[in-house]
């Protein structure tokens, strides 16, 4: 006995204590799978059929993909709600579309369409339909394209799940299938559609896409006056949007604070903003001859945007269009920031 | 006998078979253990890969920025952050920095990432394909506060200036962190940490020396007129020392392409108005084929065109001969060593030149001068380009897989924020990223200047076959030796004979096209009977050397521009397929927790960007059938001039 004890020296017995510790930590911290929803749970703790979509999606976004598709596994093969399975399989084609490397674009269209078909009760069904959607229209190769099943797919996002944030999206990449024929009628429709939808939804989610849509295909047909007008609504798109999301102590800021928060809130960044607003103002300046319109875009880059390389540019525009409104007969009203002592 | 030593010879083989087993086991233990040493070393030891370091939370970042000071400077800021970061909050971190050659750069990072291996932050560079793969978004971080601000306002002063302090972090950048925003992608994820221009560096003792001026020339004629004088200095000094070696500017390819980047986008900026068709600002390639093979933009006379070359040839005149072989450090070198009395380079050199000098002559810096008015090229280079949209680098993003994240951007929030991103950039002898740091003394003049125009047109059309004749045929033109005056007299002299013998002895095409306008200019007569100087002479040939340069390259340009421009249009399809998988991502989030306002702009976003770039291959589409049938029907300016 005496021996036996001797033999265990202090190192050890540290280590067979630290050994047993450590088996106790891997437990508790091991990927276990879900524990099933037991009657000794408290009816508040979180779905764990949720808490594995979360950690699947989770080790998705680290780049983990066969944490995530196990997790992913789990749930399918599980007993979660209908939706939570949808999920699952949707999100086991997404991770079968988006892994590298090791996509698998069959393994994921089997999976969209088994959500599309089976669950069409389910949130996920618009987005497999609109993923299949893409897939046809947007392949990962041009010539794989398909642009007449991508229509059919839009088309019955459109119809079938009205409501779904799919639609706006179904409604934009239709209309583009039309406008990329370049020619009337098609081209016509393709505009019609996204003006149509436009004025259902003025601020659904992609108005600022669906406006510089517009714009642009009006601009390639010639139709200048048109085309500025969506490309100035493509901006007040974007600028309803970002306000929607200020708090009301942001609303009461002075007007140059109010506008760099509204910045901060907008879809589109200063230099997307810098490259809109000088393309309006040349639009109005050498194709319209409408220079009080072409001075108040200058000036919004000159005023608004903090650092764009268009910023002189524009400035020396300004100078220059104001002139010849005045020659006109016209006046440029002043940016609202020129008198308050703002650049330049 | 025979028996014995048949069983002798067995039991000898049967030992040697033993005694080998024996030495492969002790390789094999002798491996292991080594193996296990190493590892373990690898593991546990100071500078272990893991992220916990004896109870230490570990970041480790990597970069290829080994010039000057910075490896010394960074070492310094790690273990600062170390020290403050436990003085801070009591957490005891160790920073470990990986210097990596930028030759190897490459190759290591896409292992490491791949392999799932990469340190928490790695220095960006243009990867599309990485970034959107394995590098985070990094919105929600940089719209909050920098509290490093905060903490280090306070430490200097209690009565802090709160400038900087509650502002998103994004907005304590000079640039608005724009330098880490990814335009394909619709996000930040690059924290950078240095903003960095291009200056003019002059020895000003030299300068006083051998043109007699202590500042800077005001003017573009300024300019030129000083590179003379110290060329007439140097010639000078030459007759009574022959080993007396003094240029005006350093020359080397590189030194070429800073001064390229600066003047031929002042010379070609008026083009805008002219052939900016869809007045978006630019006059791209695709407006470029349709002008072209429509006639209305002639490479060969369009005065733009001439005279963002012909600038670039004249000061190209002031460097050291055979420029164009030199490599930037030599020429790094020349300058250094008083050999070249000025410089065109960025604020990446200024550590390392003033380092070098170190006291052996003031160094003067200025921006690029133009021309006035009344000046030659006057009508053209009215205004300098601008740095508004000068955007900040050294830029490090977060890779997924980073196990200490928030240690990590917090990191990068002490290396930016105002008090420390100014102590680093003064011993890289950078210029800050930060608003408010105040960059080195001498780097003043580097303060990005937002007075100015952009670059609109490009001369080929990239990549492409285009940019690679040009590229031959713009070293040729900007490398080849003028005639000396024994030549001249020479040509002369030839020209005299008739042109039936001129041509026997004159192949070159840029030299009978001189003859040809010297004849015409002296109204057909035999110039020896004129008086026709050397200076008016290297006038006409300059002329003429141009002519030939640009009339060989336009017509390259001709033939290989529209499948160029295909070319580009078919691969900028993966740049849409790109864009799917945000959008995809963006798509699922918004699934699962609705349109917050993070995801609802996110969405928005990146089908904003895919679609806008599908409606501009759509313009490139028509744009390229337009140019394809004004080609087959030769309607060409360029063709018509063709003999």
């Amino acid at each position: 006995m005496v021996r036996s004890t001797a033999r265990h020296s202090t190192p050890a017995r540290a280590a067979l204590l630290a050994g047993v510790l450590l088996t106790w930590a891997a437990v508790c911290t091991g990927n276990a799978a879900p524990d099933k929803p037991s009657k000794e749970q408290p009816a508040e703790r979180p779905d764990p059929w949720a808490r594995l979509l979360e950690r699947g999606w989770k080790q998705l976004d680290l780049v983990n993909y066969p944490a995530a598709e196990e997790s992913f596994r789990k749930v399918r093969d599980g007993q979660p709600s209908r939706s939570q399975r949808a999920e699952a399989l949707f999100a086991l084609g997404h991770l079968w579309q988006y892994r590298r490397p090791g996509a698998d674009i069959d393994k994921a269209v089997e999976h969209y369409r088994q959500v599309a078909g089976e669950f069409q009760d389910t949130p996920s069904s618009a987005m497999a339909l609109m993923a299949l959607a893409c897939l046809a229209d947007i392949p990962e190769y041009e010539k794989d394209r398909n642009v007449g099943e991508a229509r059919r797919l839009y088309r019955r996002i459109i119809q079938e799940k009205a409501g779904s944030l799919a639609v706006h999206e179904a409604v934009l990449r239709l209309a583009m299938t039309y406008l990329e024929e370049g020619t009337d009628p098609n081209q016509s429709r393709g505009i019609r559609m996204i003006t149509d939808h436009l004025m259902a939804h003025p601020d659904n989610v992609l108005a600022v896409a669906m406006h510089n849509q517009a714009a642009t295909a009006y601009q390639a047909r010639g139709e200048i006056a048109r085309a500025v007008e969506q490309y100035v609504a493509a901006d007040a798109a974007d600028e309803r949007a970002a306000e929607a999301e200020l708090t009301d102590a942001e609303r009461k800021l002075p007007l140059k604070r109010r506008l760099d928060q509204l910045a901060q809130n907008r879809v589109m960044d200063a230099g997307s903003r810098a490259s809109l607003y000088f393309r309006i103002a040349r639009l109005a300046e050498q194709k319209l001859k409408d220079y009080p319109l072409a001075v108040k875009w200058y000036e919004r880059i000159v005023y608004e945007i903090v650092r764009d390389n268009k910023f002189y540019a524009a400035k020396l525009s300004a100078e220059r269009c104001r002139k010849l409104a005045r020659q006109a007969g016209a006046e440029a009203l002043p940016h609202p920031l020129a008198g308050e002592g703002a650049r330049p | 006998m025979t028996d014995l030593s048949a069983v002798e010879m067995e039991k000898r083989q049967e030992r040697k078979a033993r005694f080998r087993s024996c030495v492969g086991l002790a390789l094999l233990a002798v491996v292991t253990g080594w193996s296990v040493v190493h590892v373990t070393i690898r593991a546990f030891g100071p500078d272990s890969d893991t992220s916990l370091i004896a109870g230490k939370q570990v970041i480790r970042f990597a970069h290829w920025q080994l010039e000057g000071r910075c490896v010394e400077a960074l070492n310094q800021a790690c273990r600062d952050y170390e020290r403050l970061k436990r003085e801070k909050d009591g957490i005891d971190v160790a920073v470990r920095q990986i210097e990596i050659p930028e030759r190897a750069y490459e190759q290591w990072t896409r292992t490491q990432l791949i392999g799932r291996t990469a340190p928490d932050l790695i220095e960006l560079r243009w990867w599309q394909d990485l970034v959107v793969r394995y590098f985070v978004p990094l919105t929600e971080y940089v719209e909050q506060p920098n509290p490093w601000n905060e903490f280090f306002d306070k430490q200097r002063d209690p009565n802090f200036d709160p400038e900087l302090v509650g502002l998103p972090w994004r907005e304590t950048y000079i640039d608005n962190m724009l330098g880490g925003w990814n335009w394909e992608l619709r996000d930040y994820y690059g924290m950078p940490m240095s903003l960095f221009t291009i200056r003019v560096y002059a020895n000003r003792t030299l300068m006083e020396q051998a043109a007699g001026v202590t500042e800077p020339p005001r003017t573009l004629g300024e300019f030129m007129d000083i590179c003379e004088r110290i060329r007439r200095y140097a010639a000078e000094r030459r007759k009574a020392d022959p080993d007396y070696r003094l240029v005006p500017i350093a020359g080397s390819d590189y030194t070429a392409s800073v001064f390229r980047g600066r003047y031929w986008g002042m010379g070609t900026w008026g083009m805008l108005d002219d052939y900016d068709e869809n007045c978006d600002g630019w006059f791209d390639d695709a407006e470029r084929i349709e002008a072209v093979y429509g006639g209305e933009l002639d490479l060969t006379v369009e005065p733009n065109v001439r005279a963002g070359h012909r600038v670039l040839y004249d000061i190209s005149r002031y460097f050291n001969p055979g420029f164009m072989a030199a490599k930037r450090d030599q020429s790094v070198l020349l300058f250094a060593q008083s050999k070249a009395a000025m410089i065109a380079t960025g604020t990446w050199d200024a550590g390392s030149l003033w380092r070098q000098v170190s006291g052996d002559f003031e160094i003067m810096v200025f921006d690029f001068p133009i021309a006035a008015p009344d000046e030659k090229y006057g009508q053209f280079l009215q205004h300098r380009l601008t740095e508004a949209g000068a955007r900040a680098g050294f830029s490090m993003g977060l890779t997924r897989f980073s196990q200490n994240k928030e240690l990590a951007i917090d990191f990068m929030r002490f290396l930016t924020s105002r008090h420390y991103n100014e102590k680093l950039n003064r011993a890289f002898r950078w210029f800050p990223a930060i608003r408010g740091a105040e960059p080195d003394p001498i780097l003043k003049a580097f303060r990005p200047e937002e007075k100015g125009i952009y670059g609109v047109f490009e001369m080929f059309i990239n990549p492409g076959d285009t940019r690679l004749r040009y590229e031959q045929k713009y070293f040729g033109y900007m490398s080849q030796s003028e005639p000396t005056t024994e030549m001249y007299v020479q040509f002369l002299a030839d020209l005299a004979l008739g042109t039936e013998a001129f041509q026997a002895r004159h192949s070159d095409a840029r030299e009978r096209l001189l003859a040809e306008r010297i004849r015409a200019r002296l109204g057909g007569e035999a110039p020896t009977k004129t008086p026709y100087g050397y200076e008016q002479f290297i006038q006409e040939w300059r002329g003429a050397h141009y002519d030939a340069f640009i009339r060989d390259y336009a017509k390259d340009y001709y033939d290989l521009a529209l499948a160029d421009f295909h070319r580009n249009y078919v691969s900028s399809y993966q740049r849409v397929v790109q864009a799917g998988a945000p959008i995809a991502s963006a798509r699922a989030k918004a699934m699962r927790h609705g349109l917050e306002p993070s995801i609802r702009r996110a969405l928005a976003s990146v089908v904003l960007g895919q679609t806008t770039r599908q409606a501009e291959r759509l313009r490139f589409y028509n744009s390229y059938e337009k140019a394809r049938k004004l080609k087959e029907q030769g309607k060409s300016a360029v063709a018509e001039a063709r003999p």
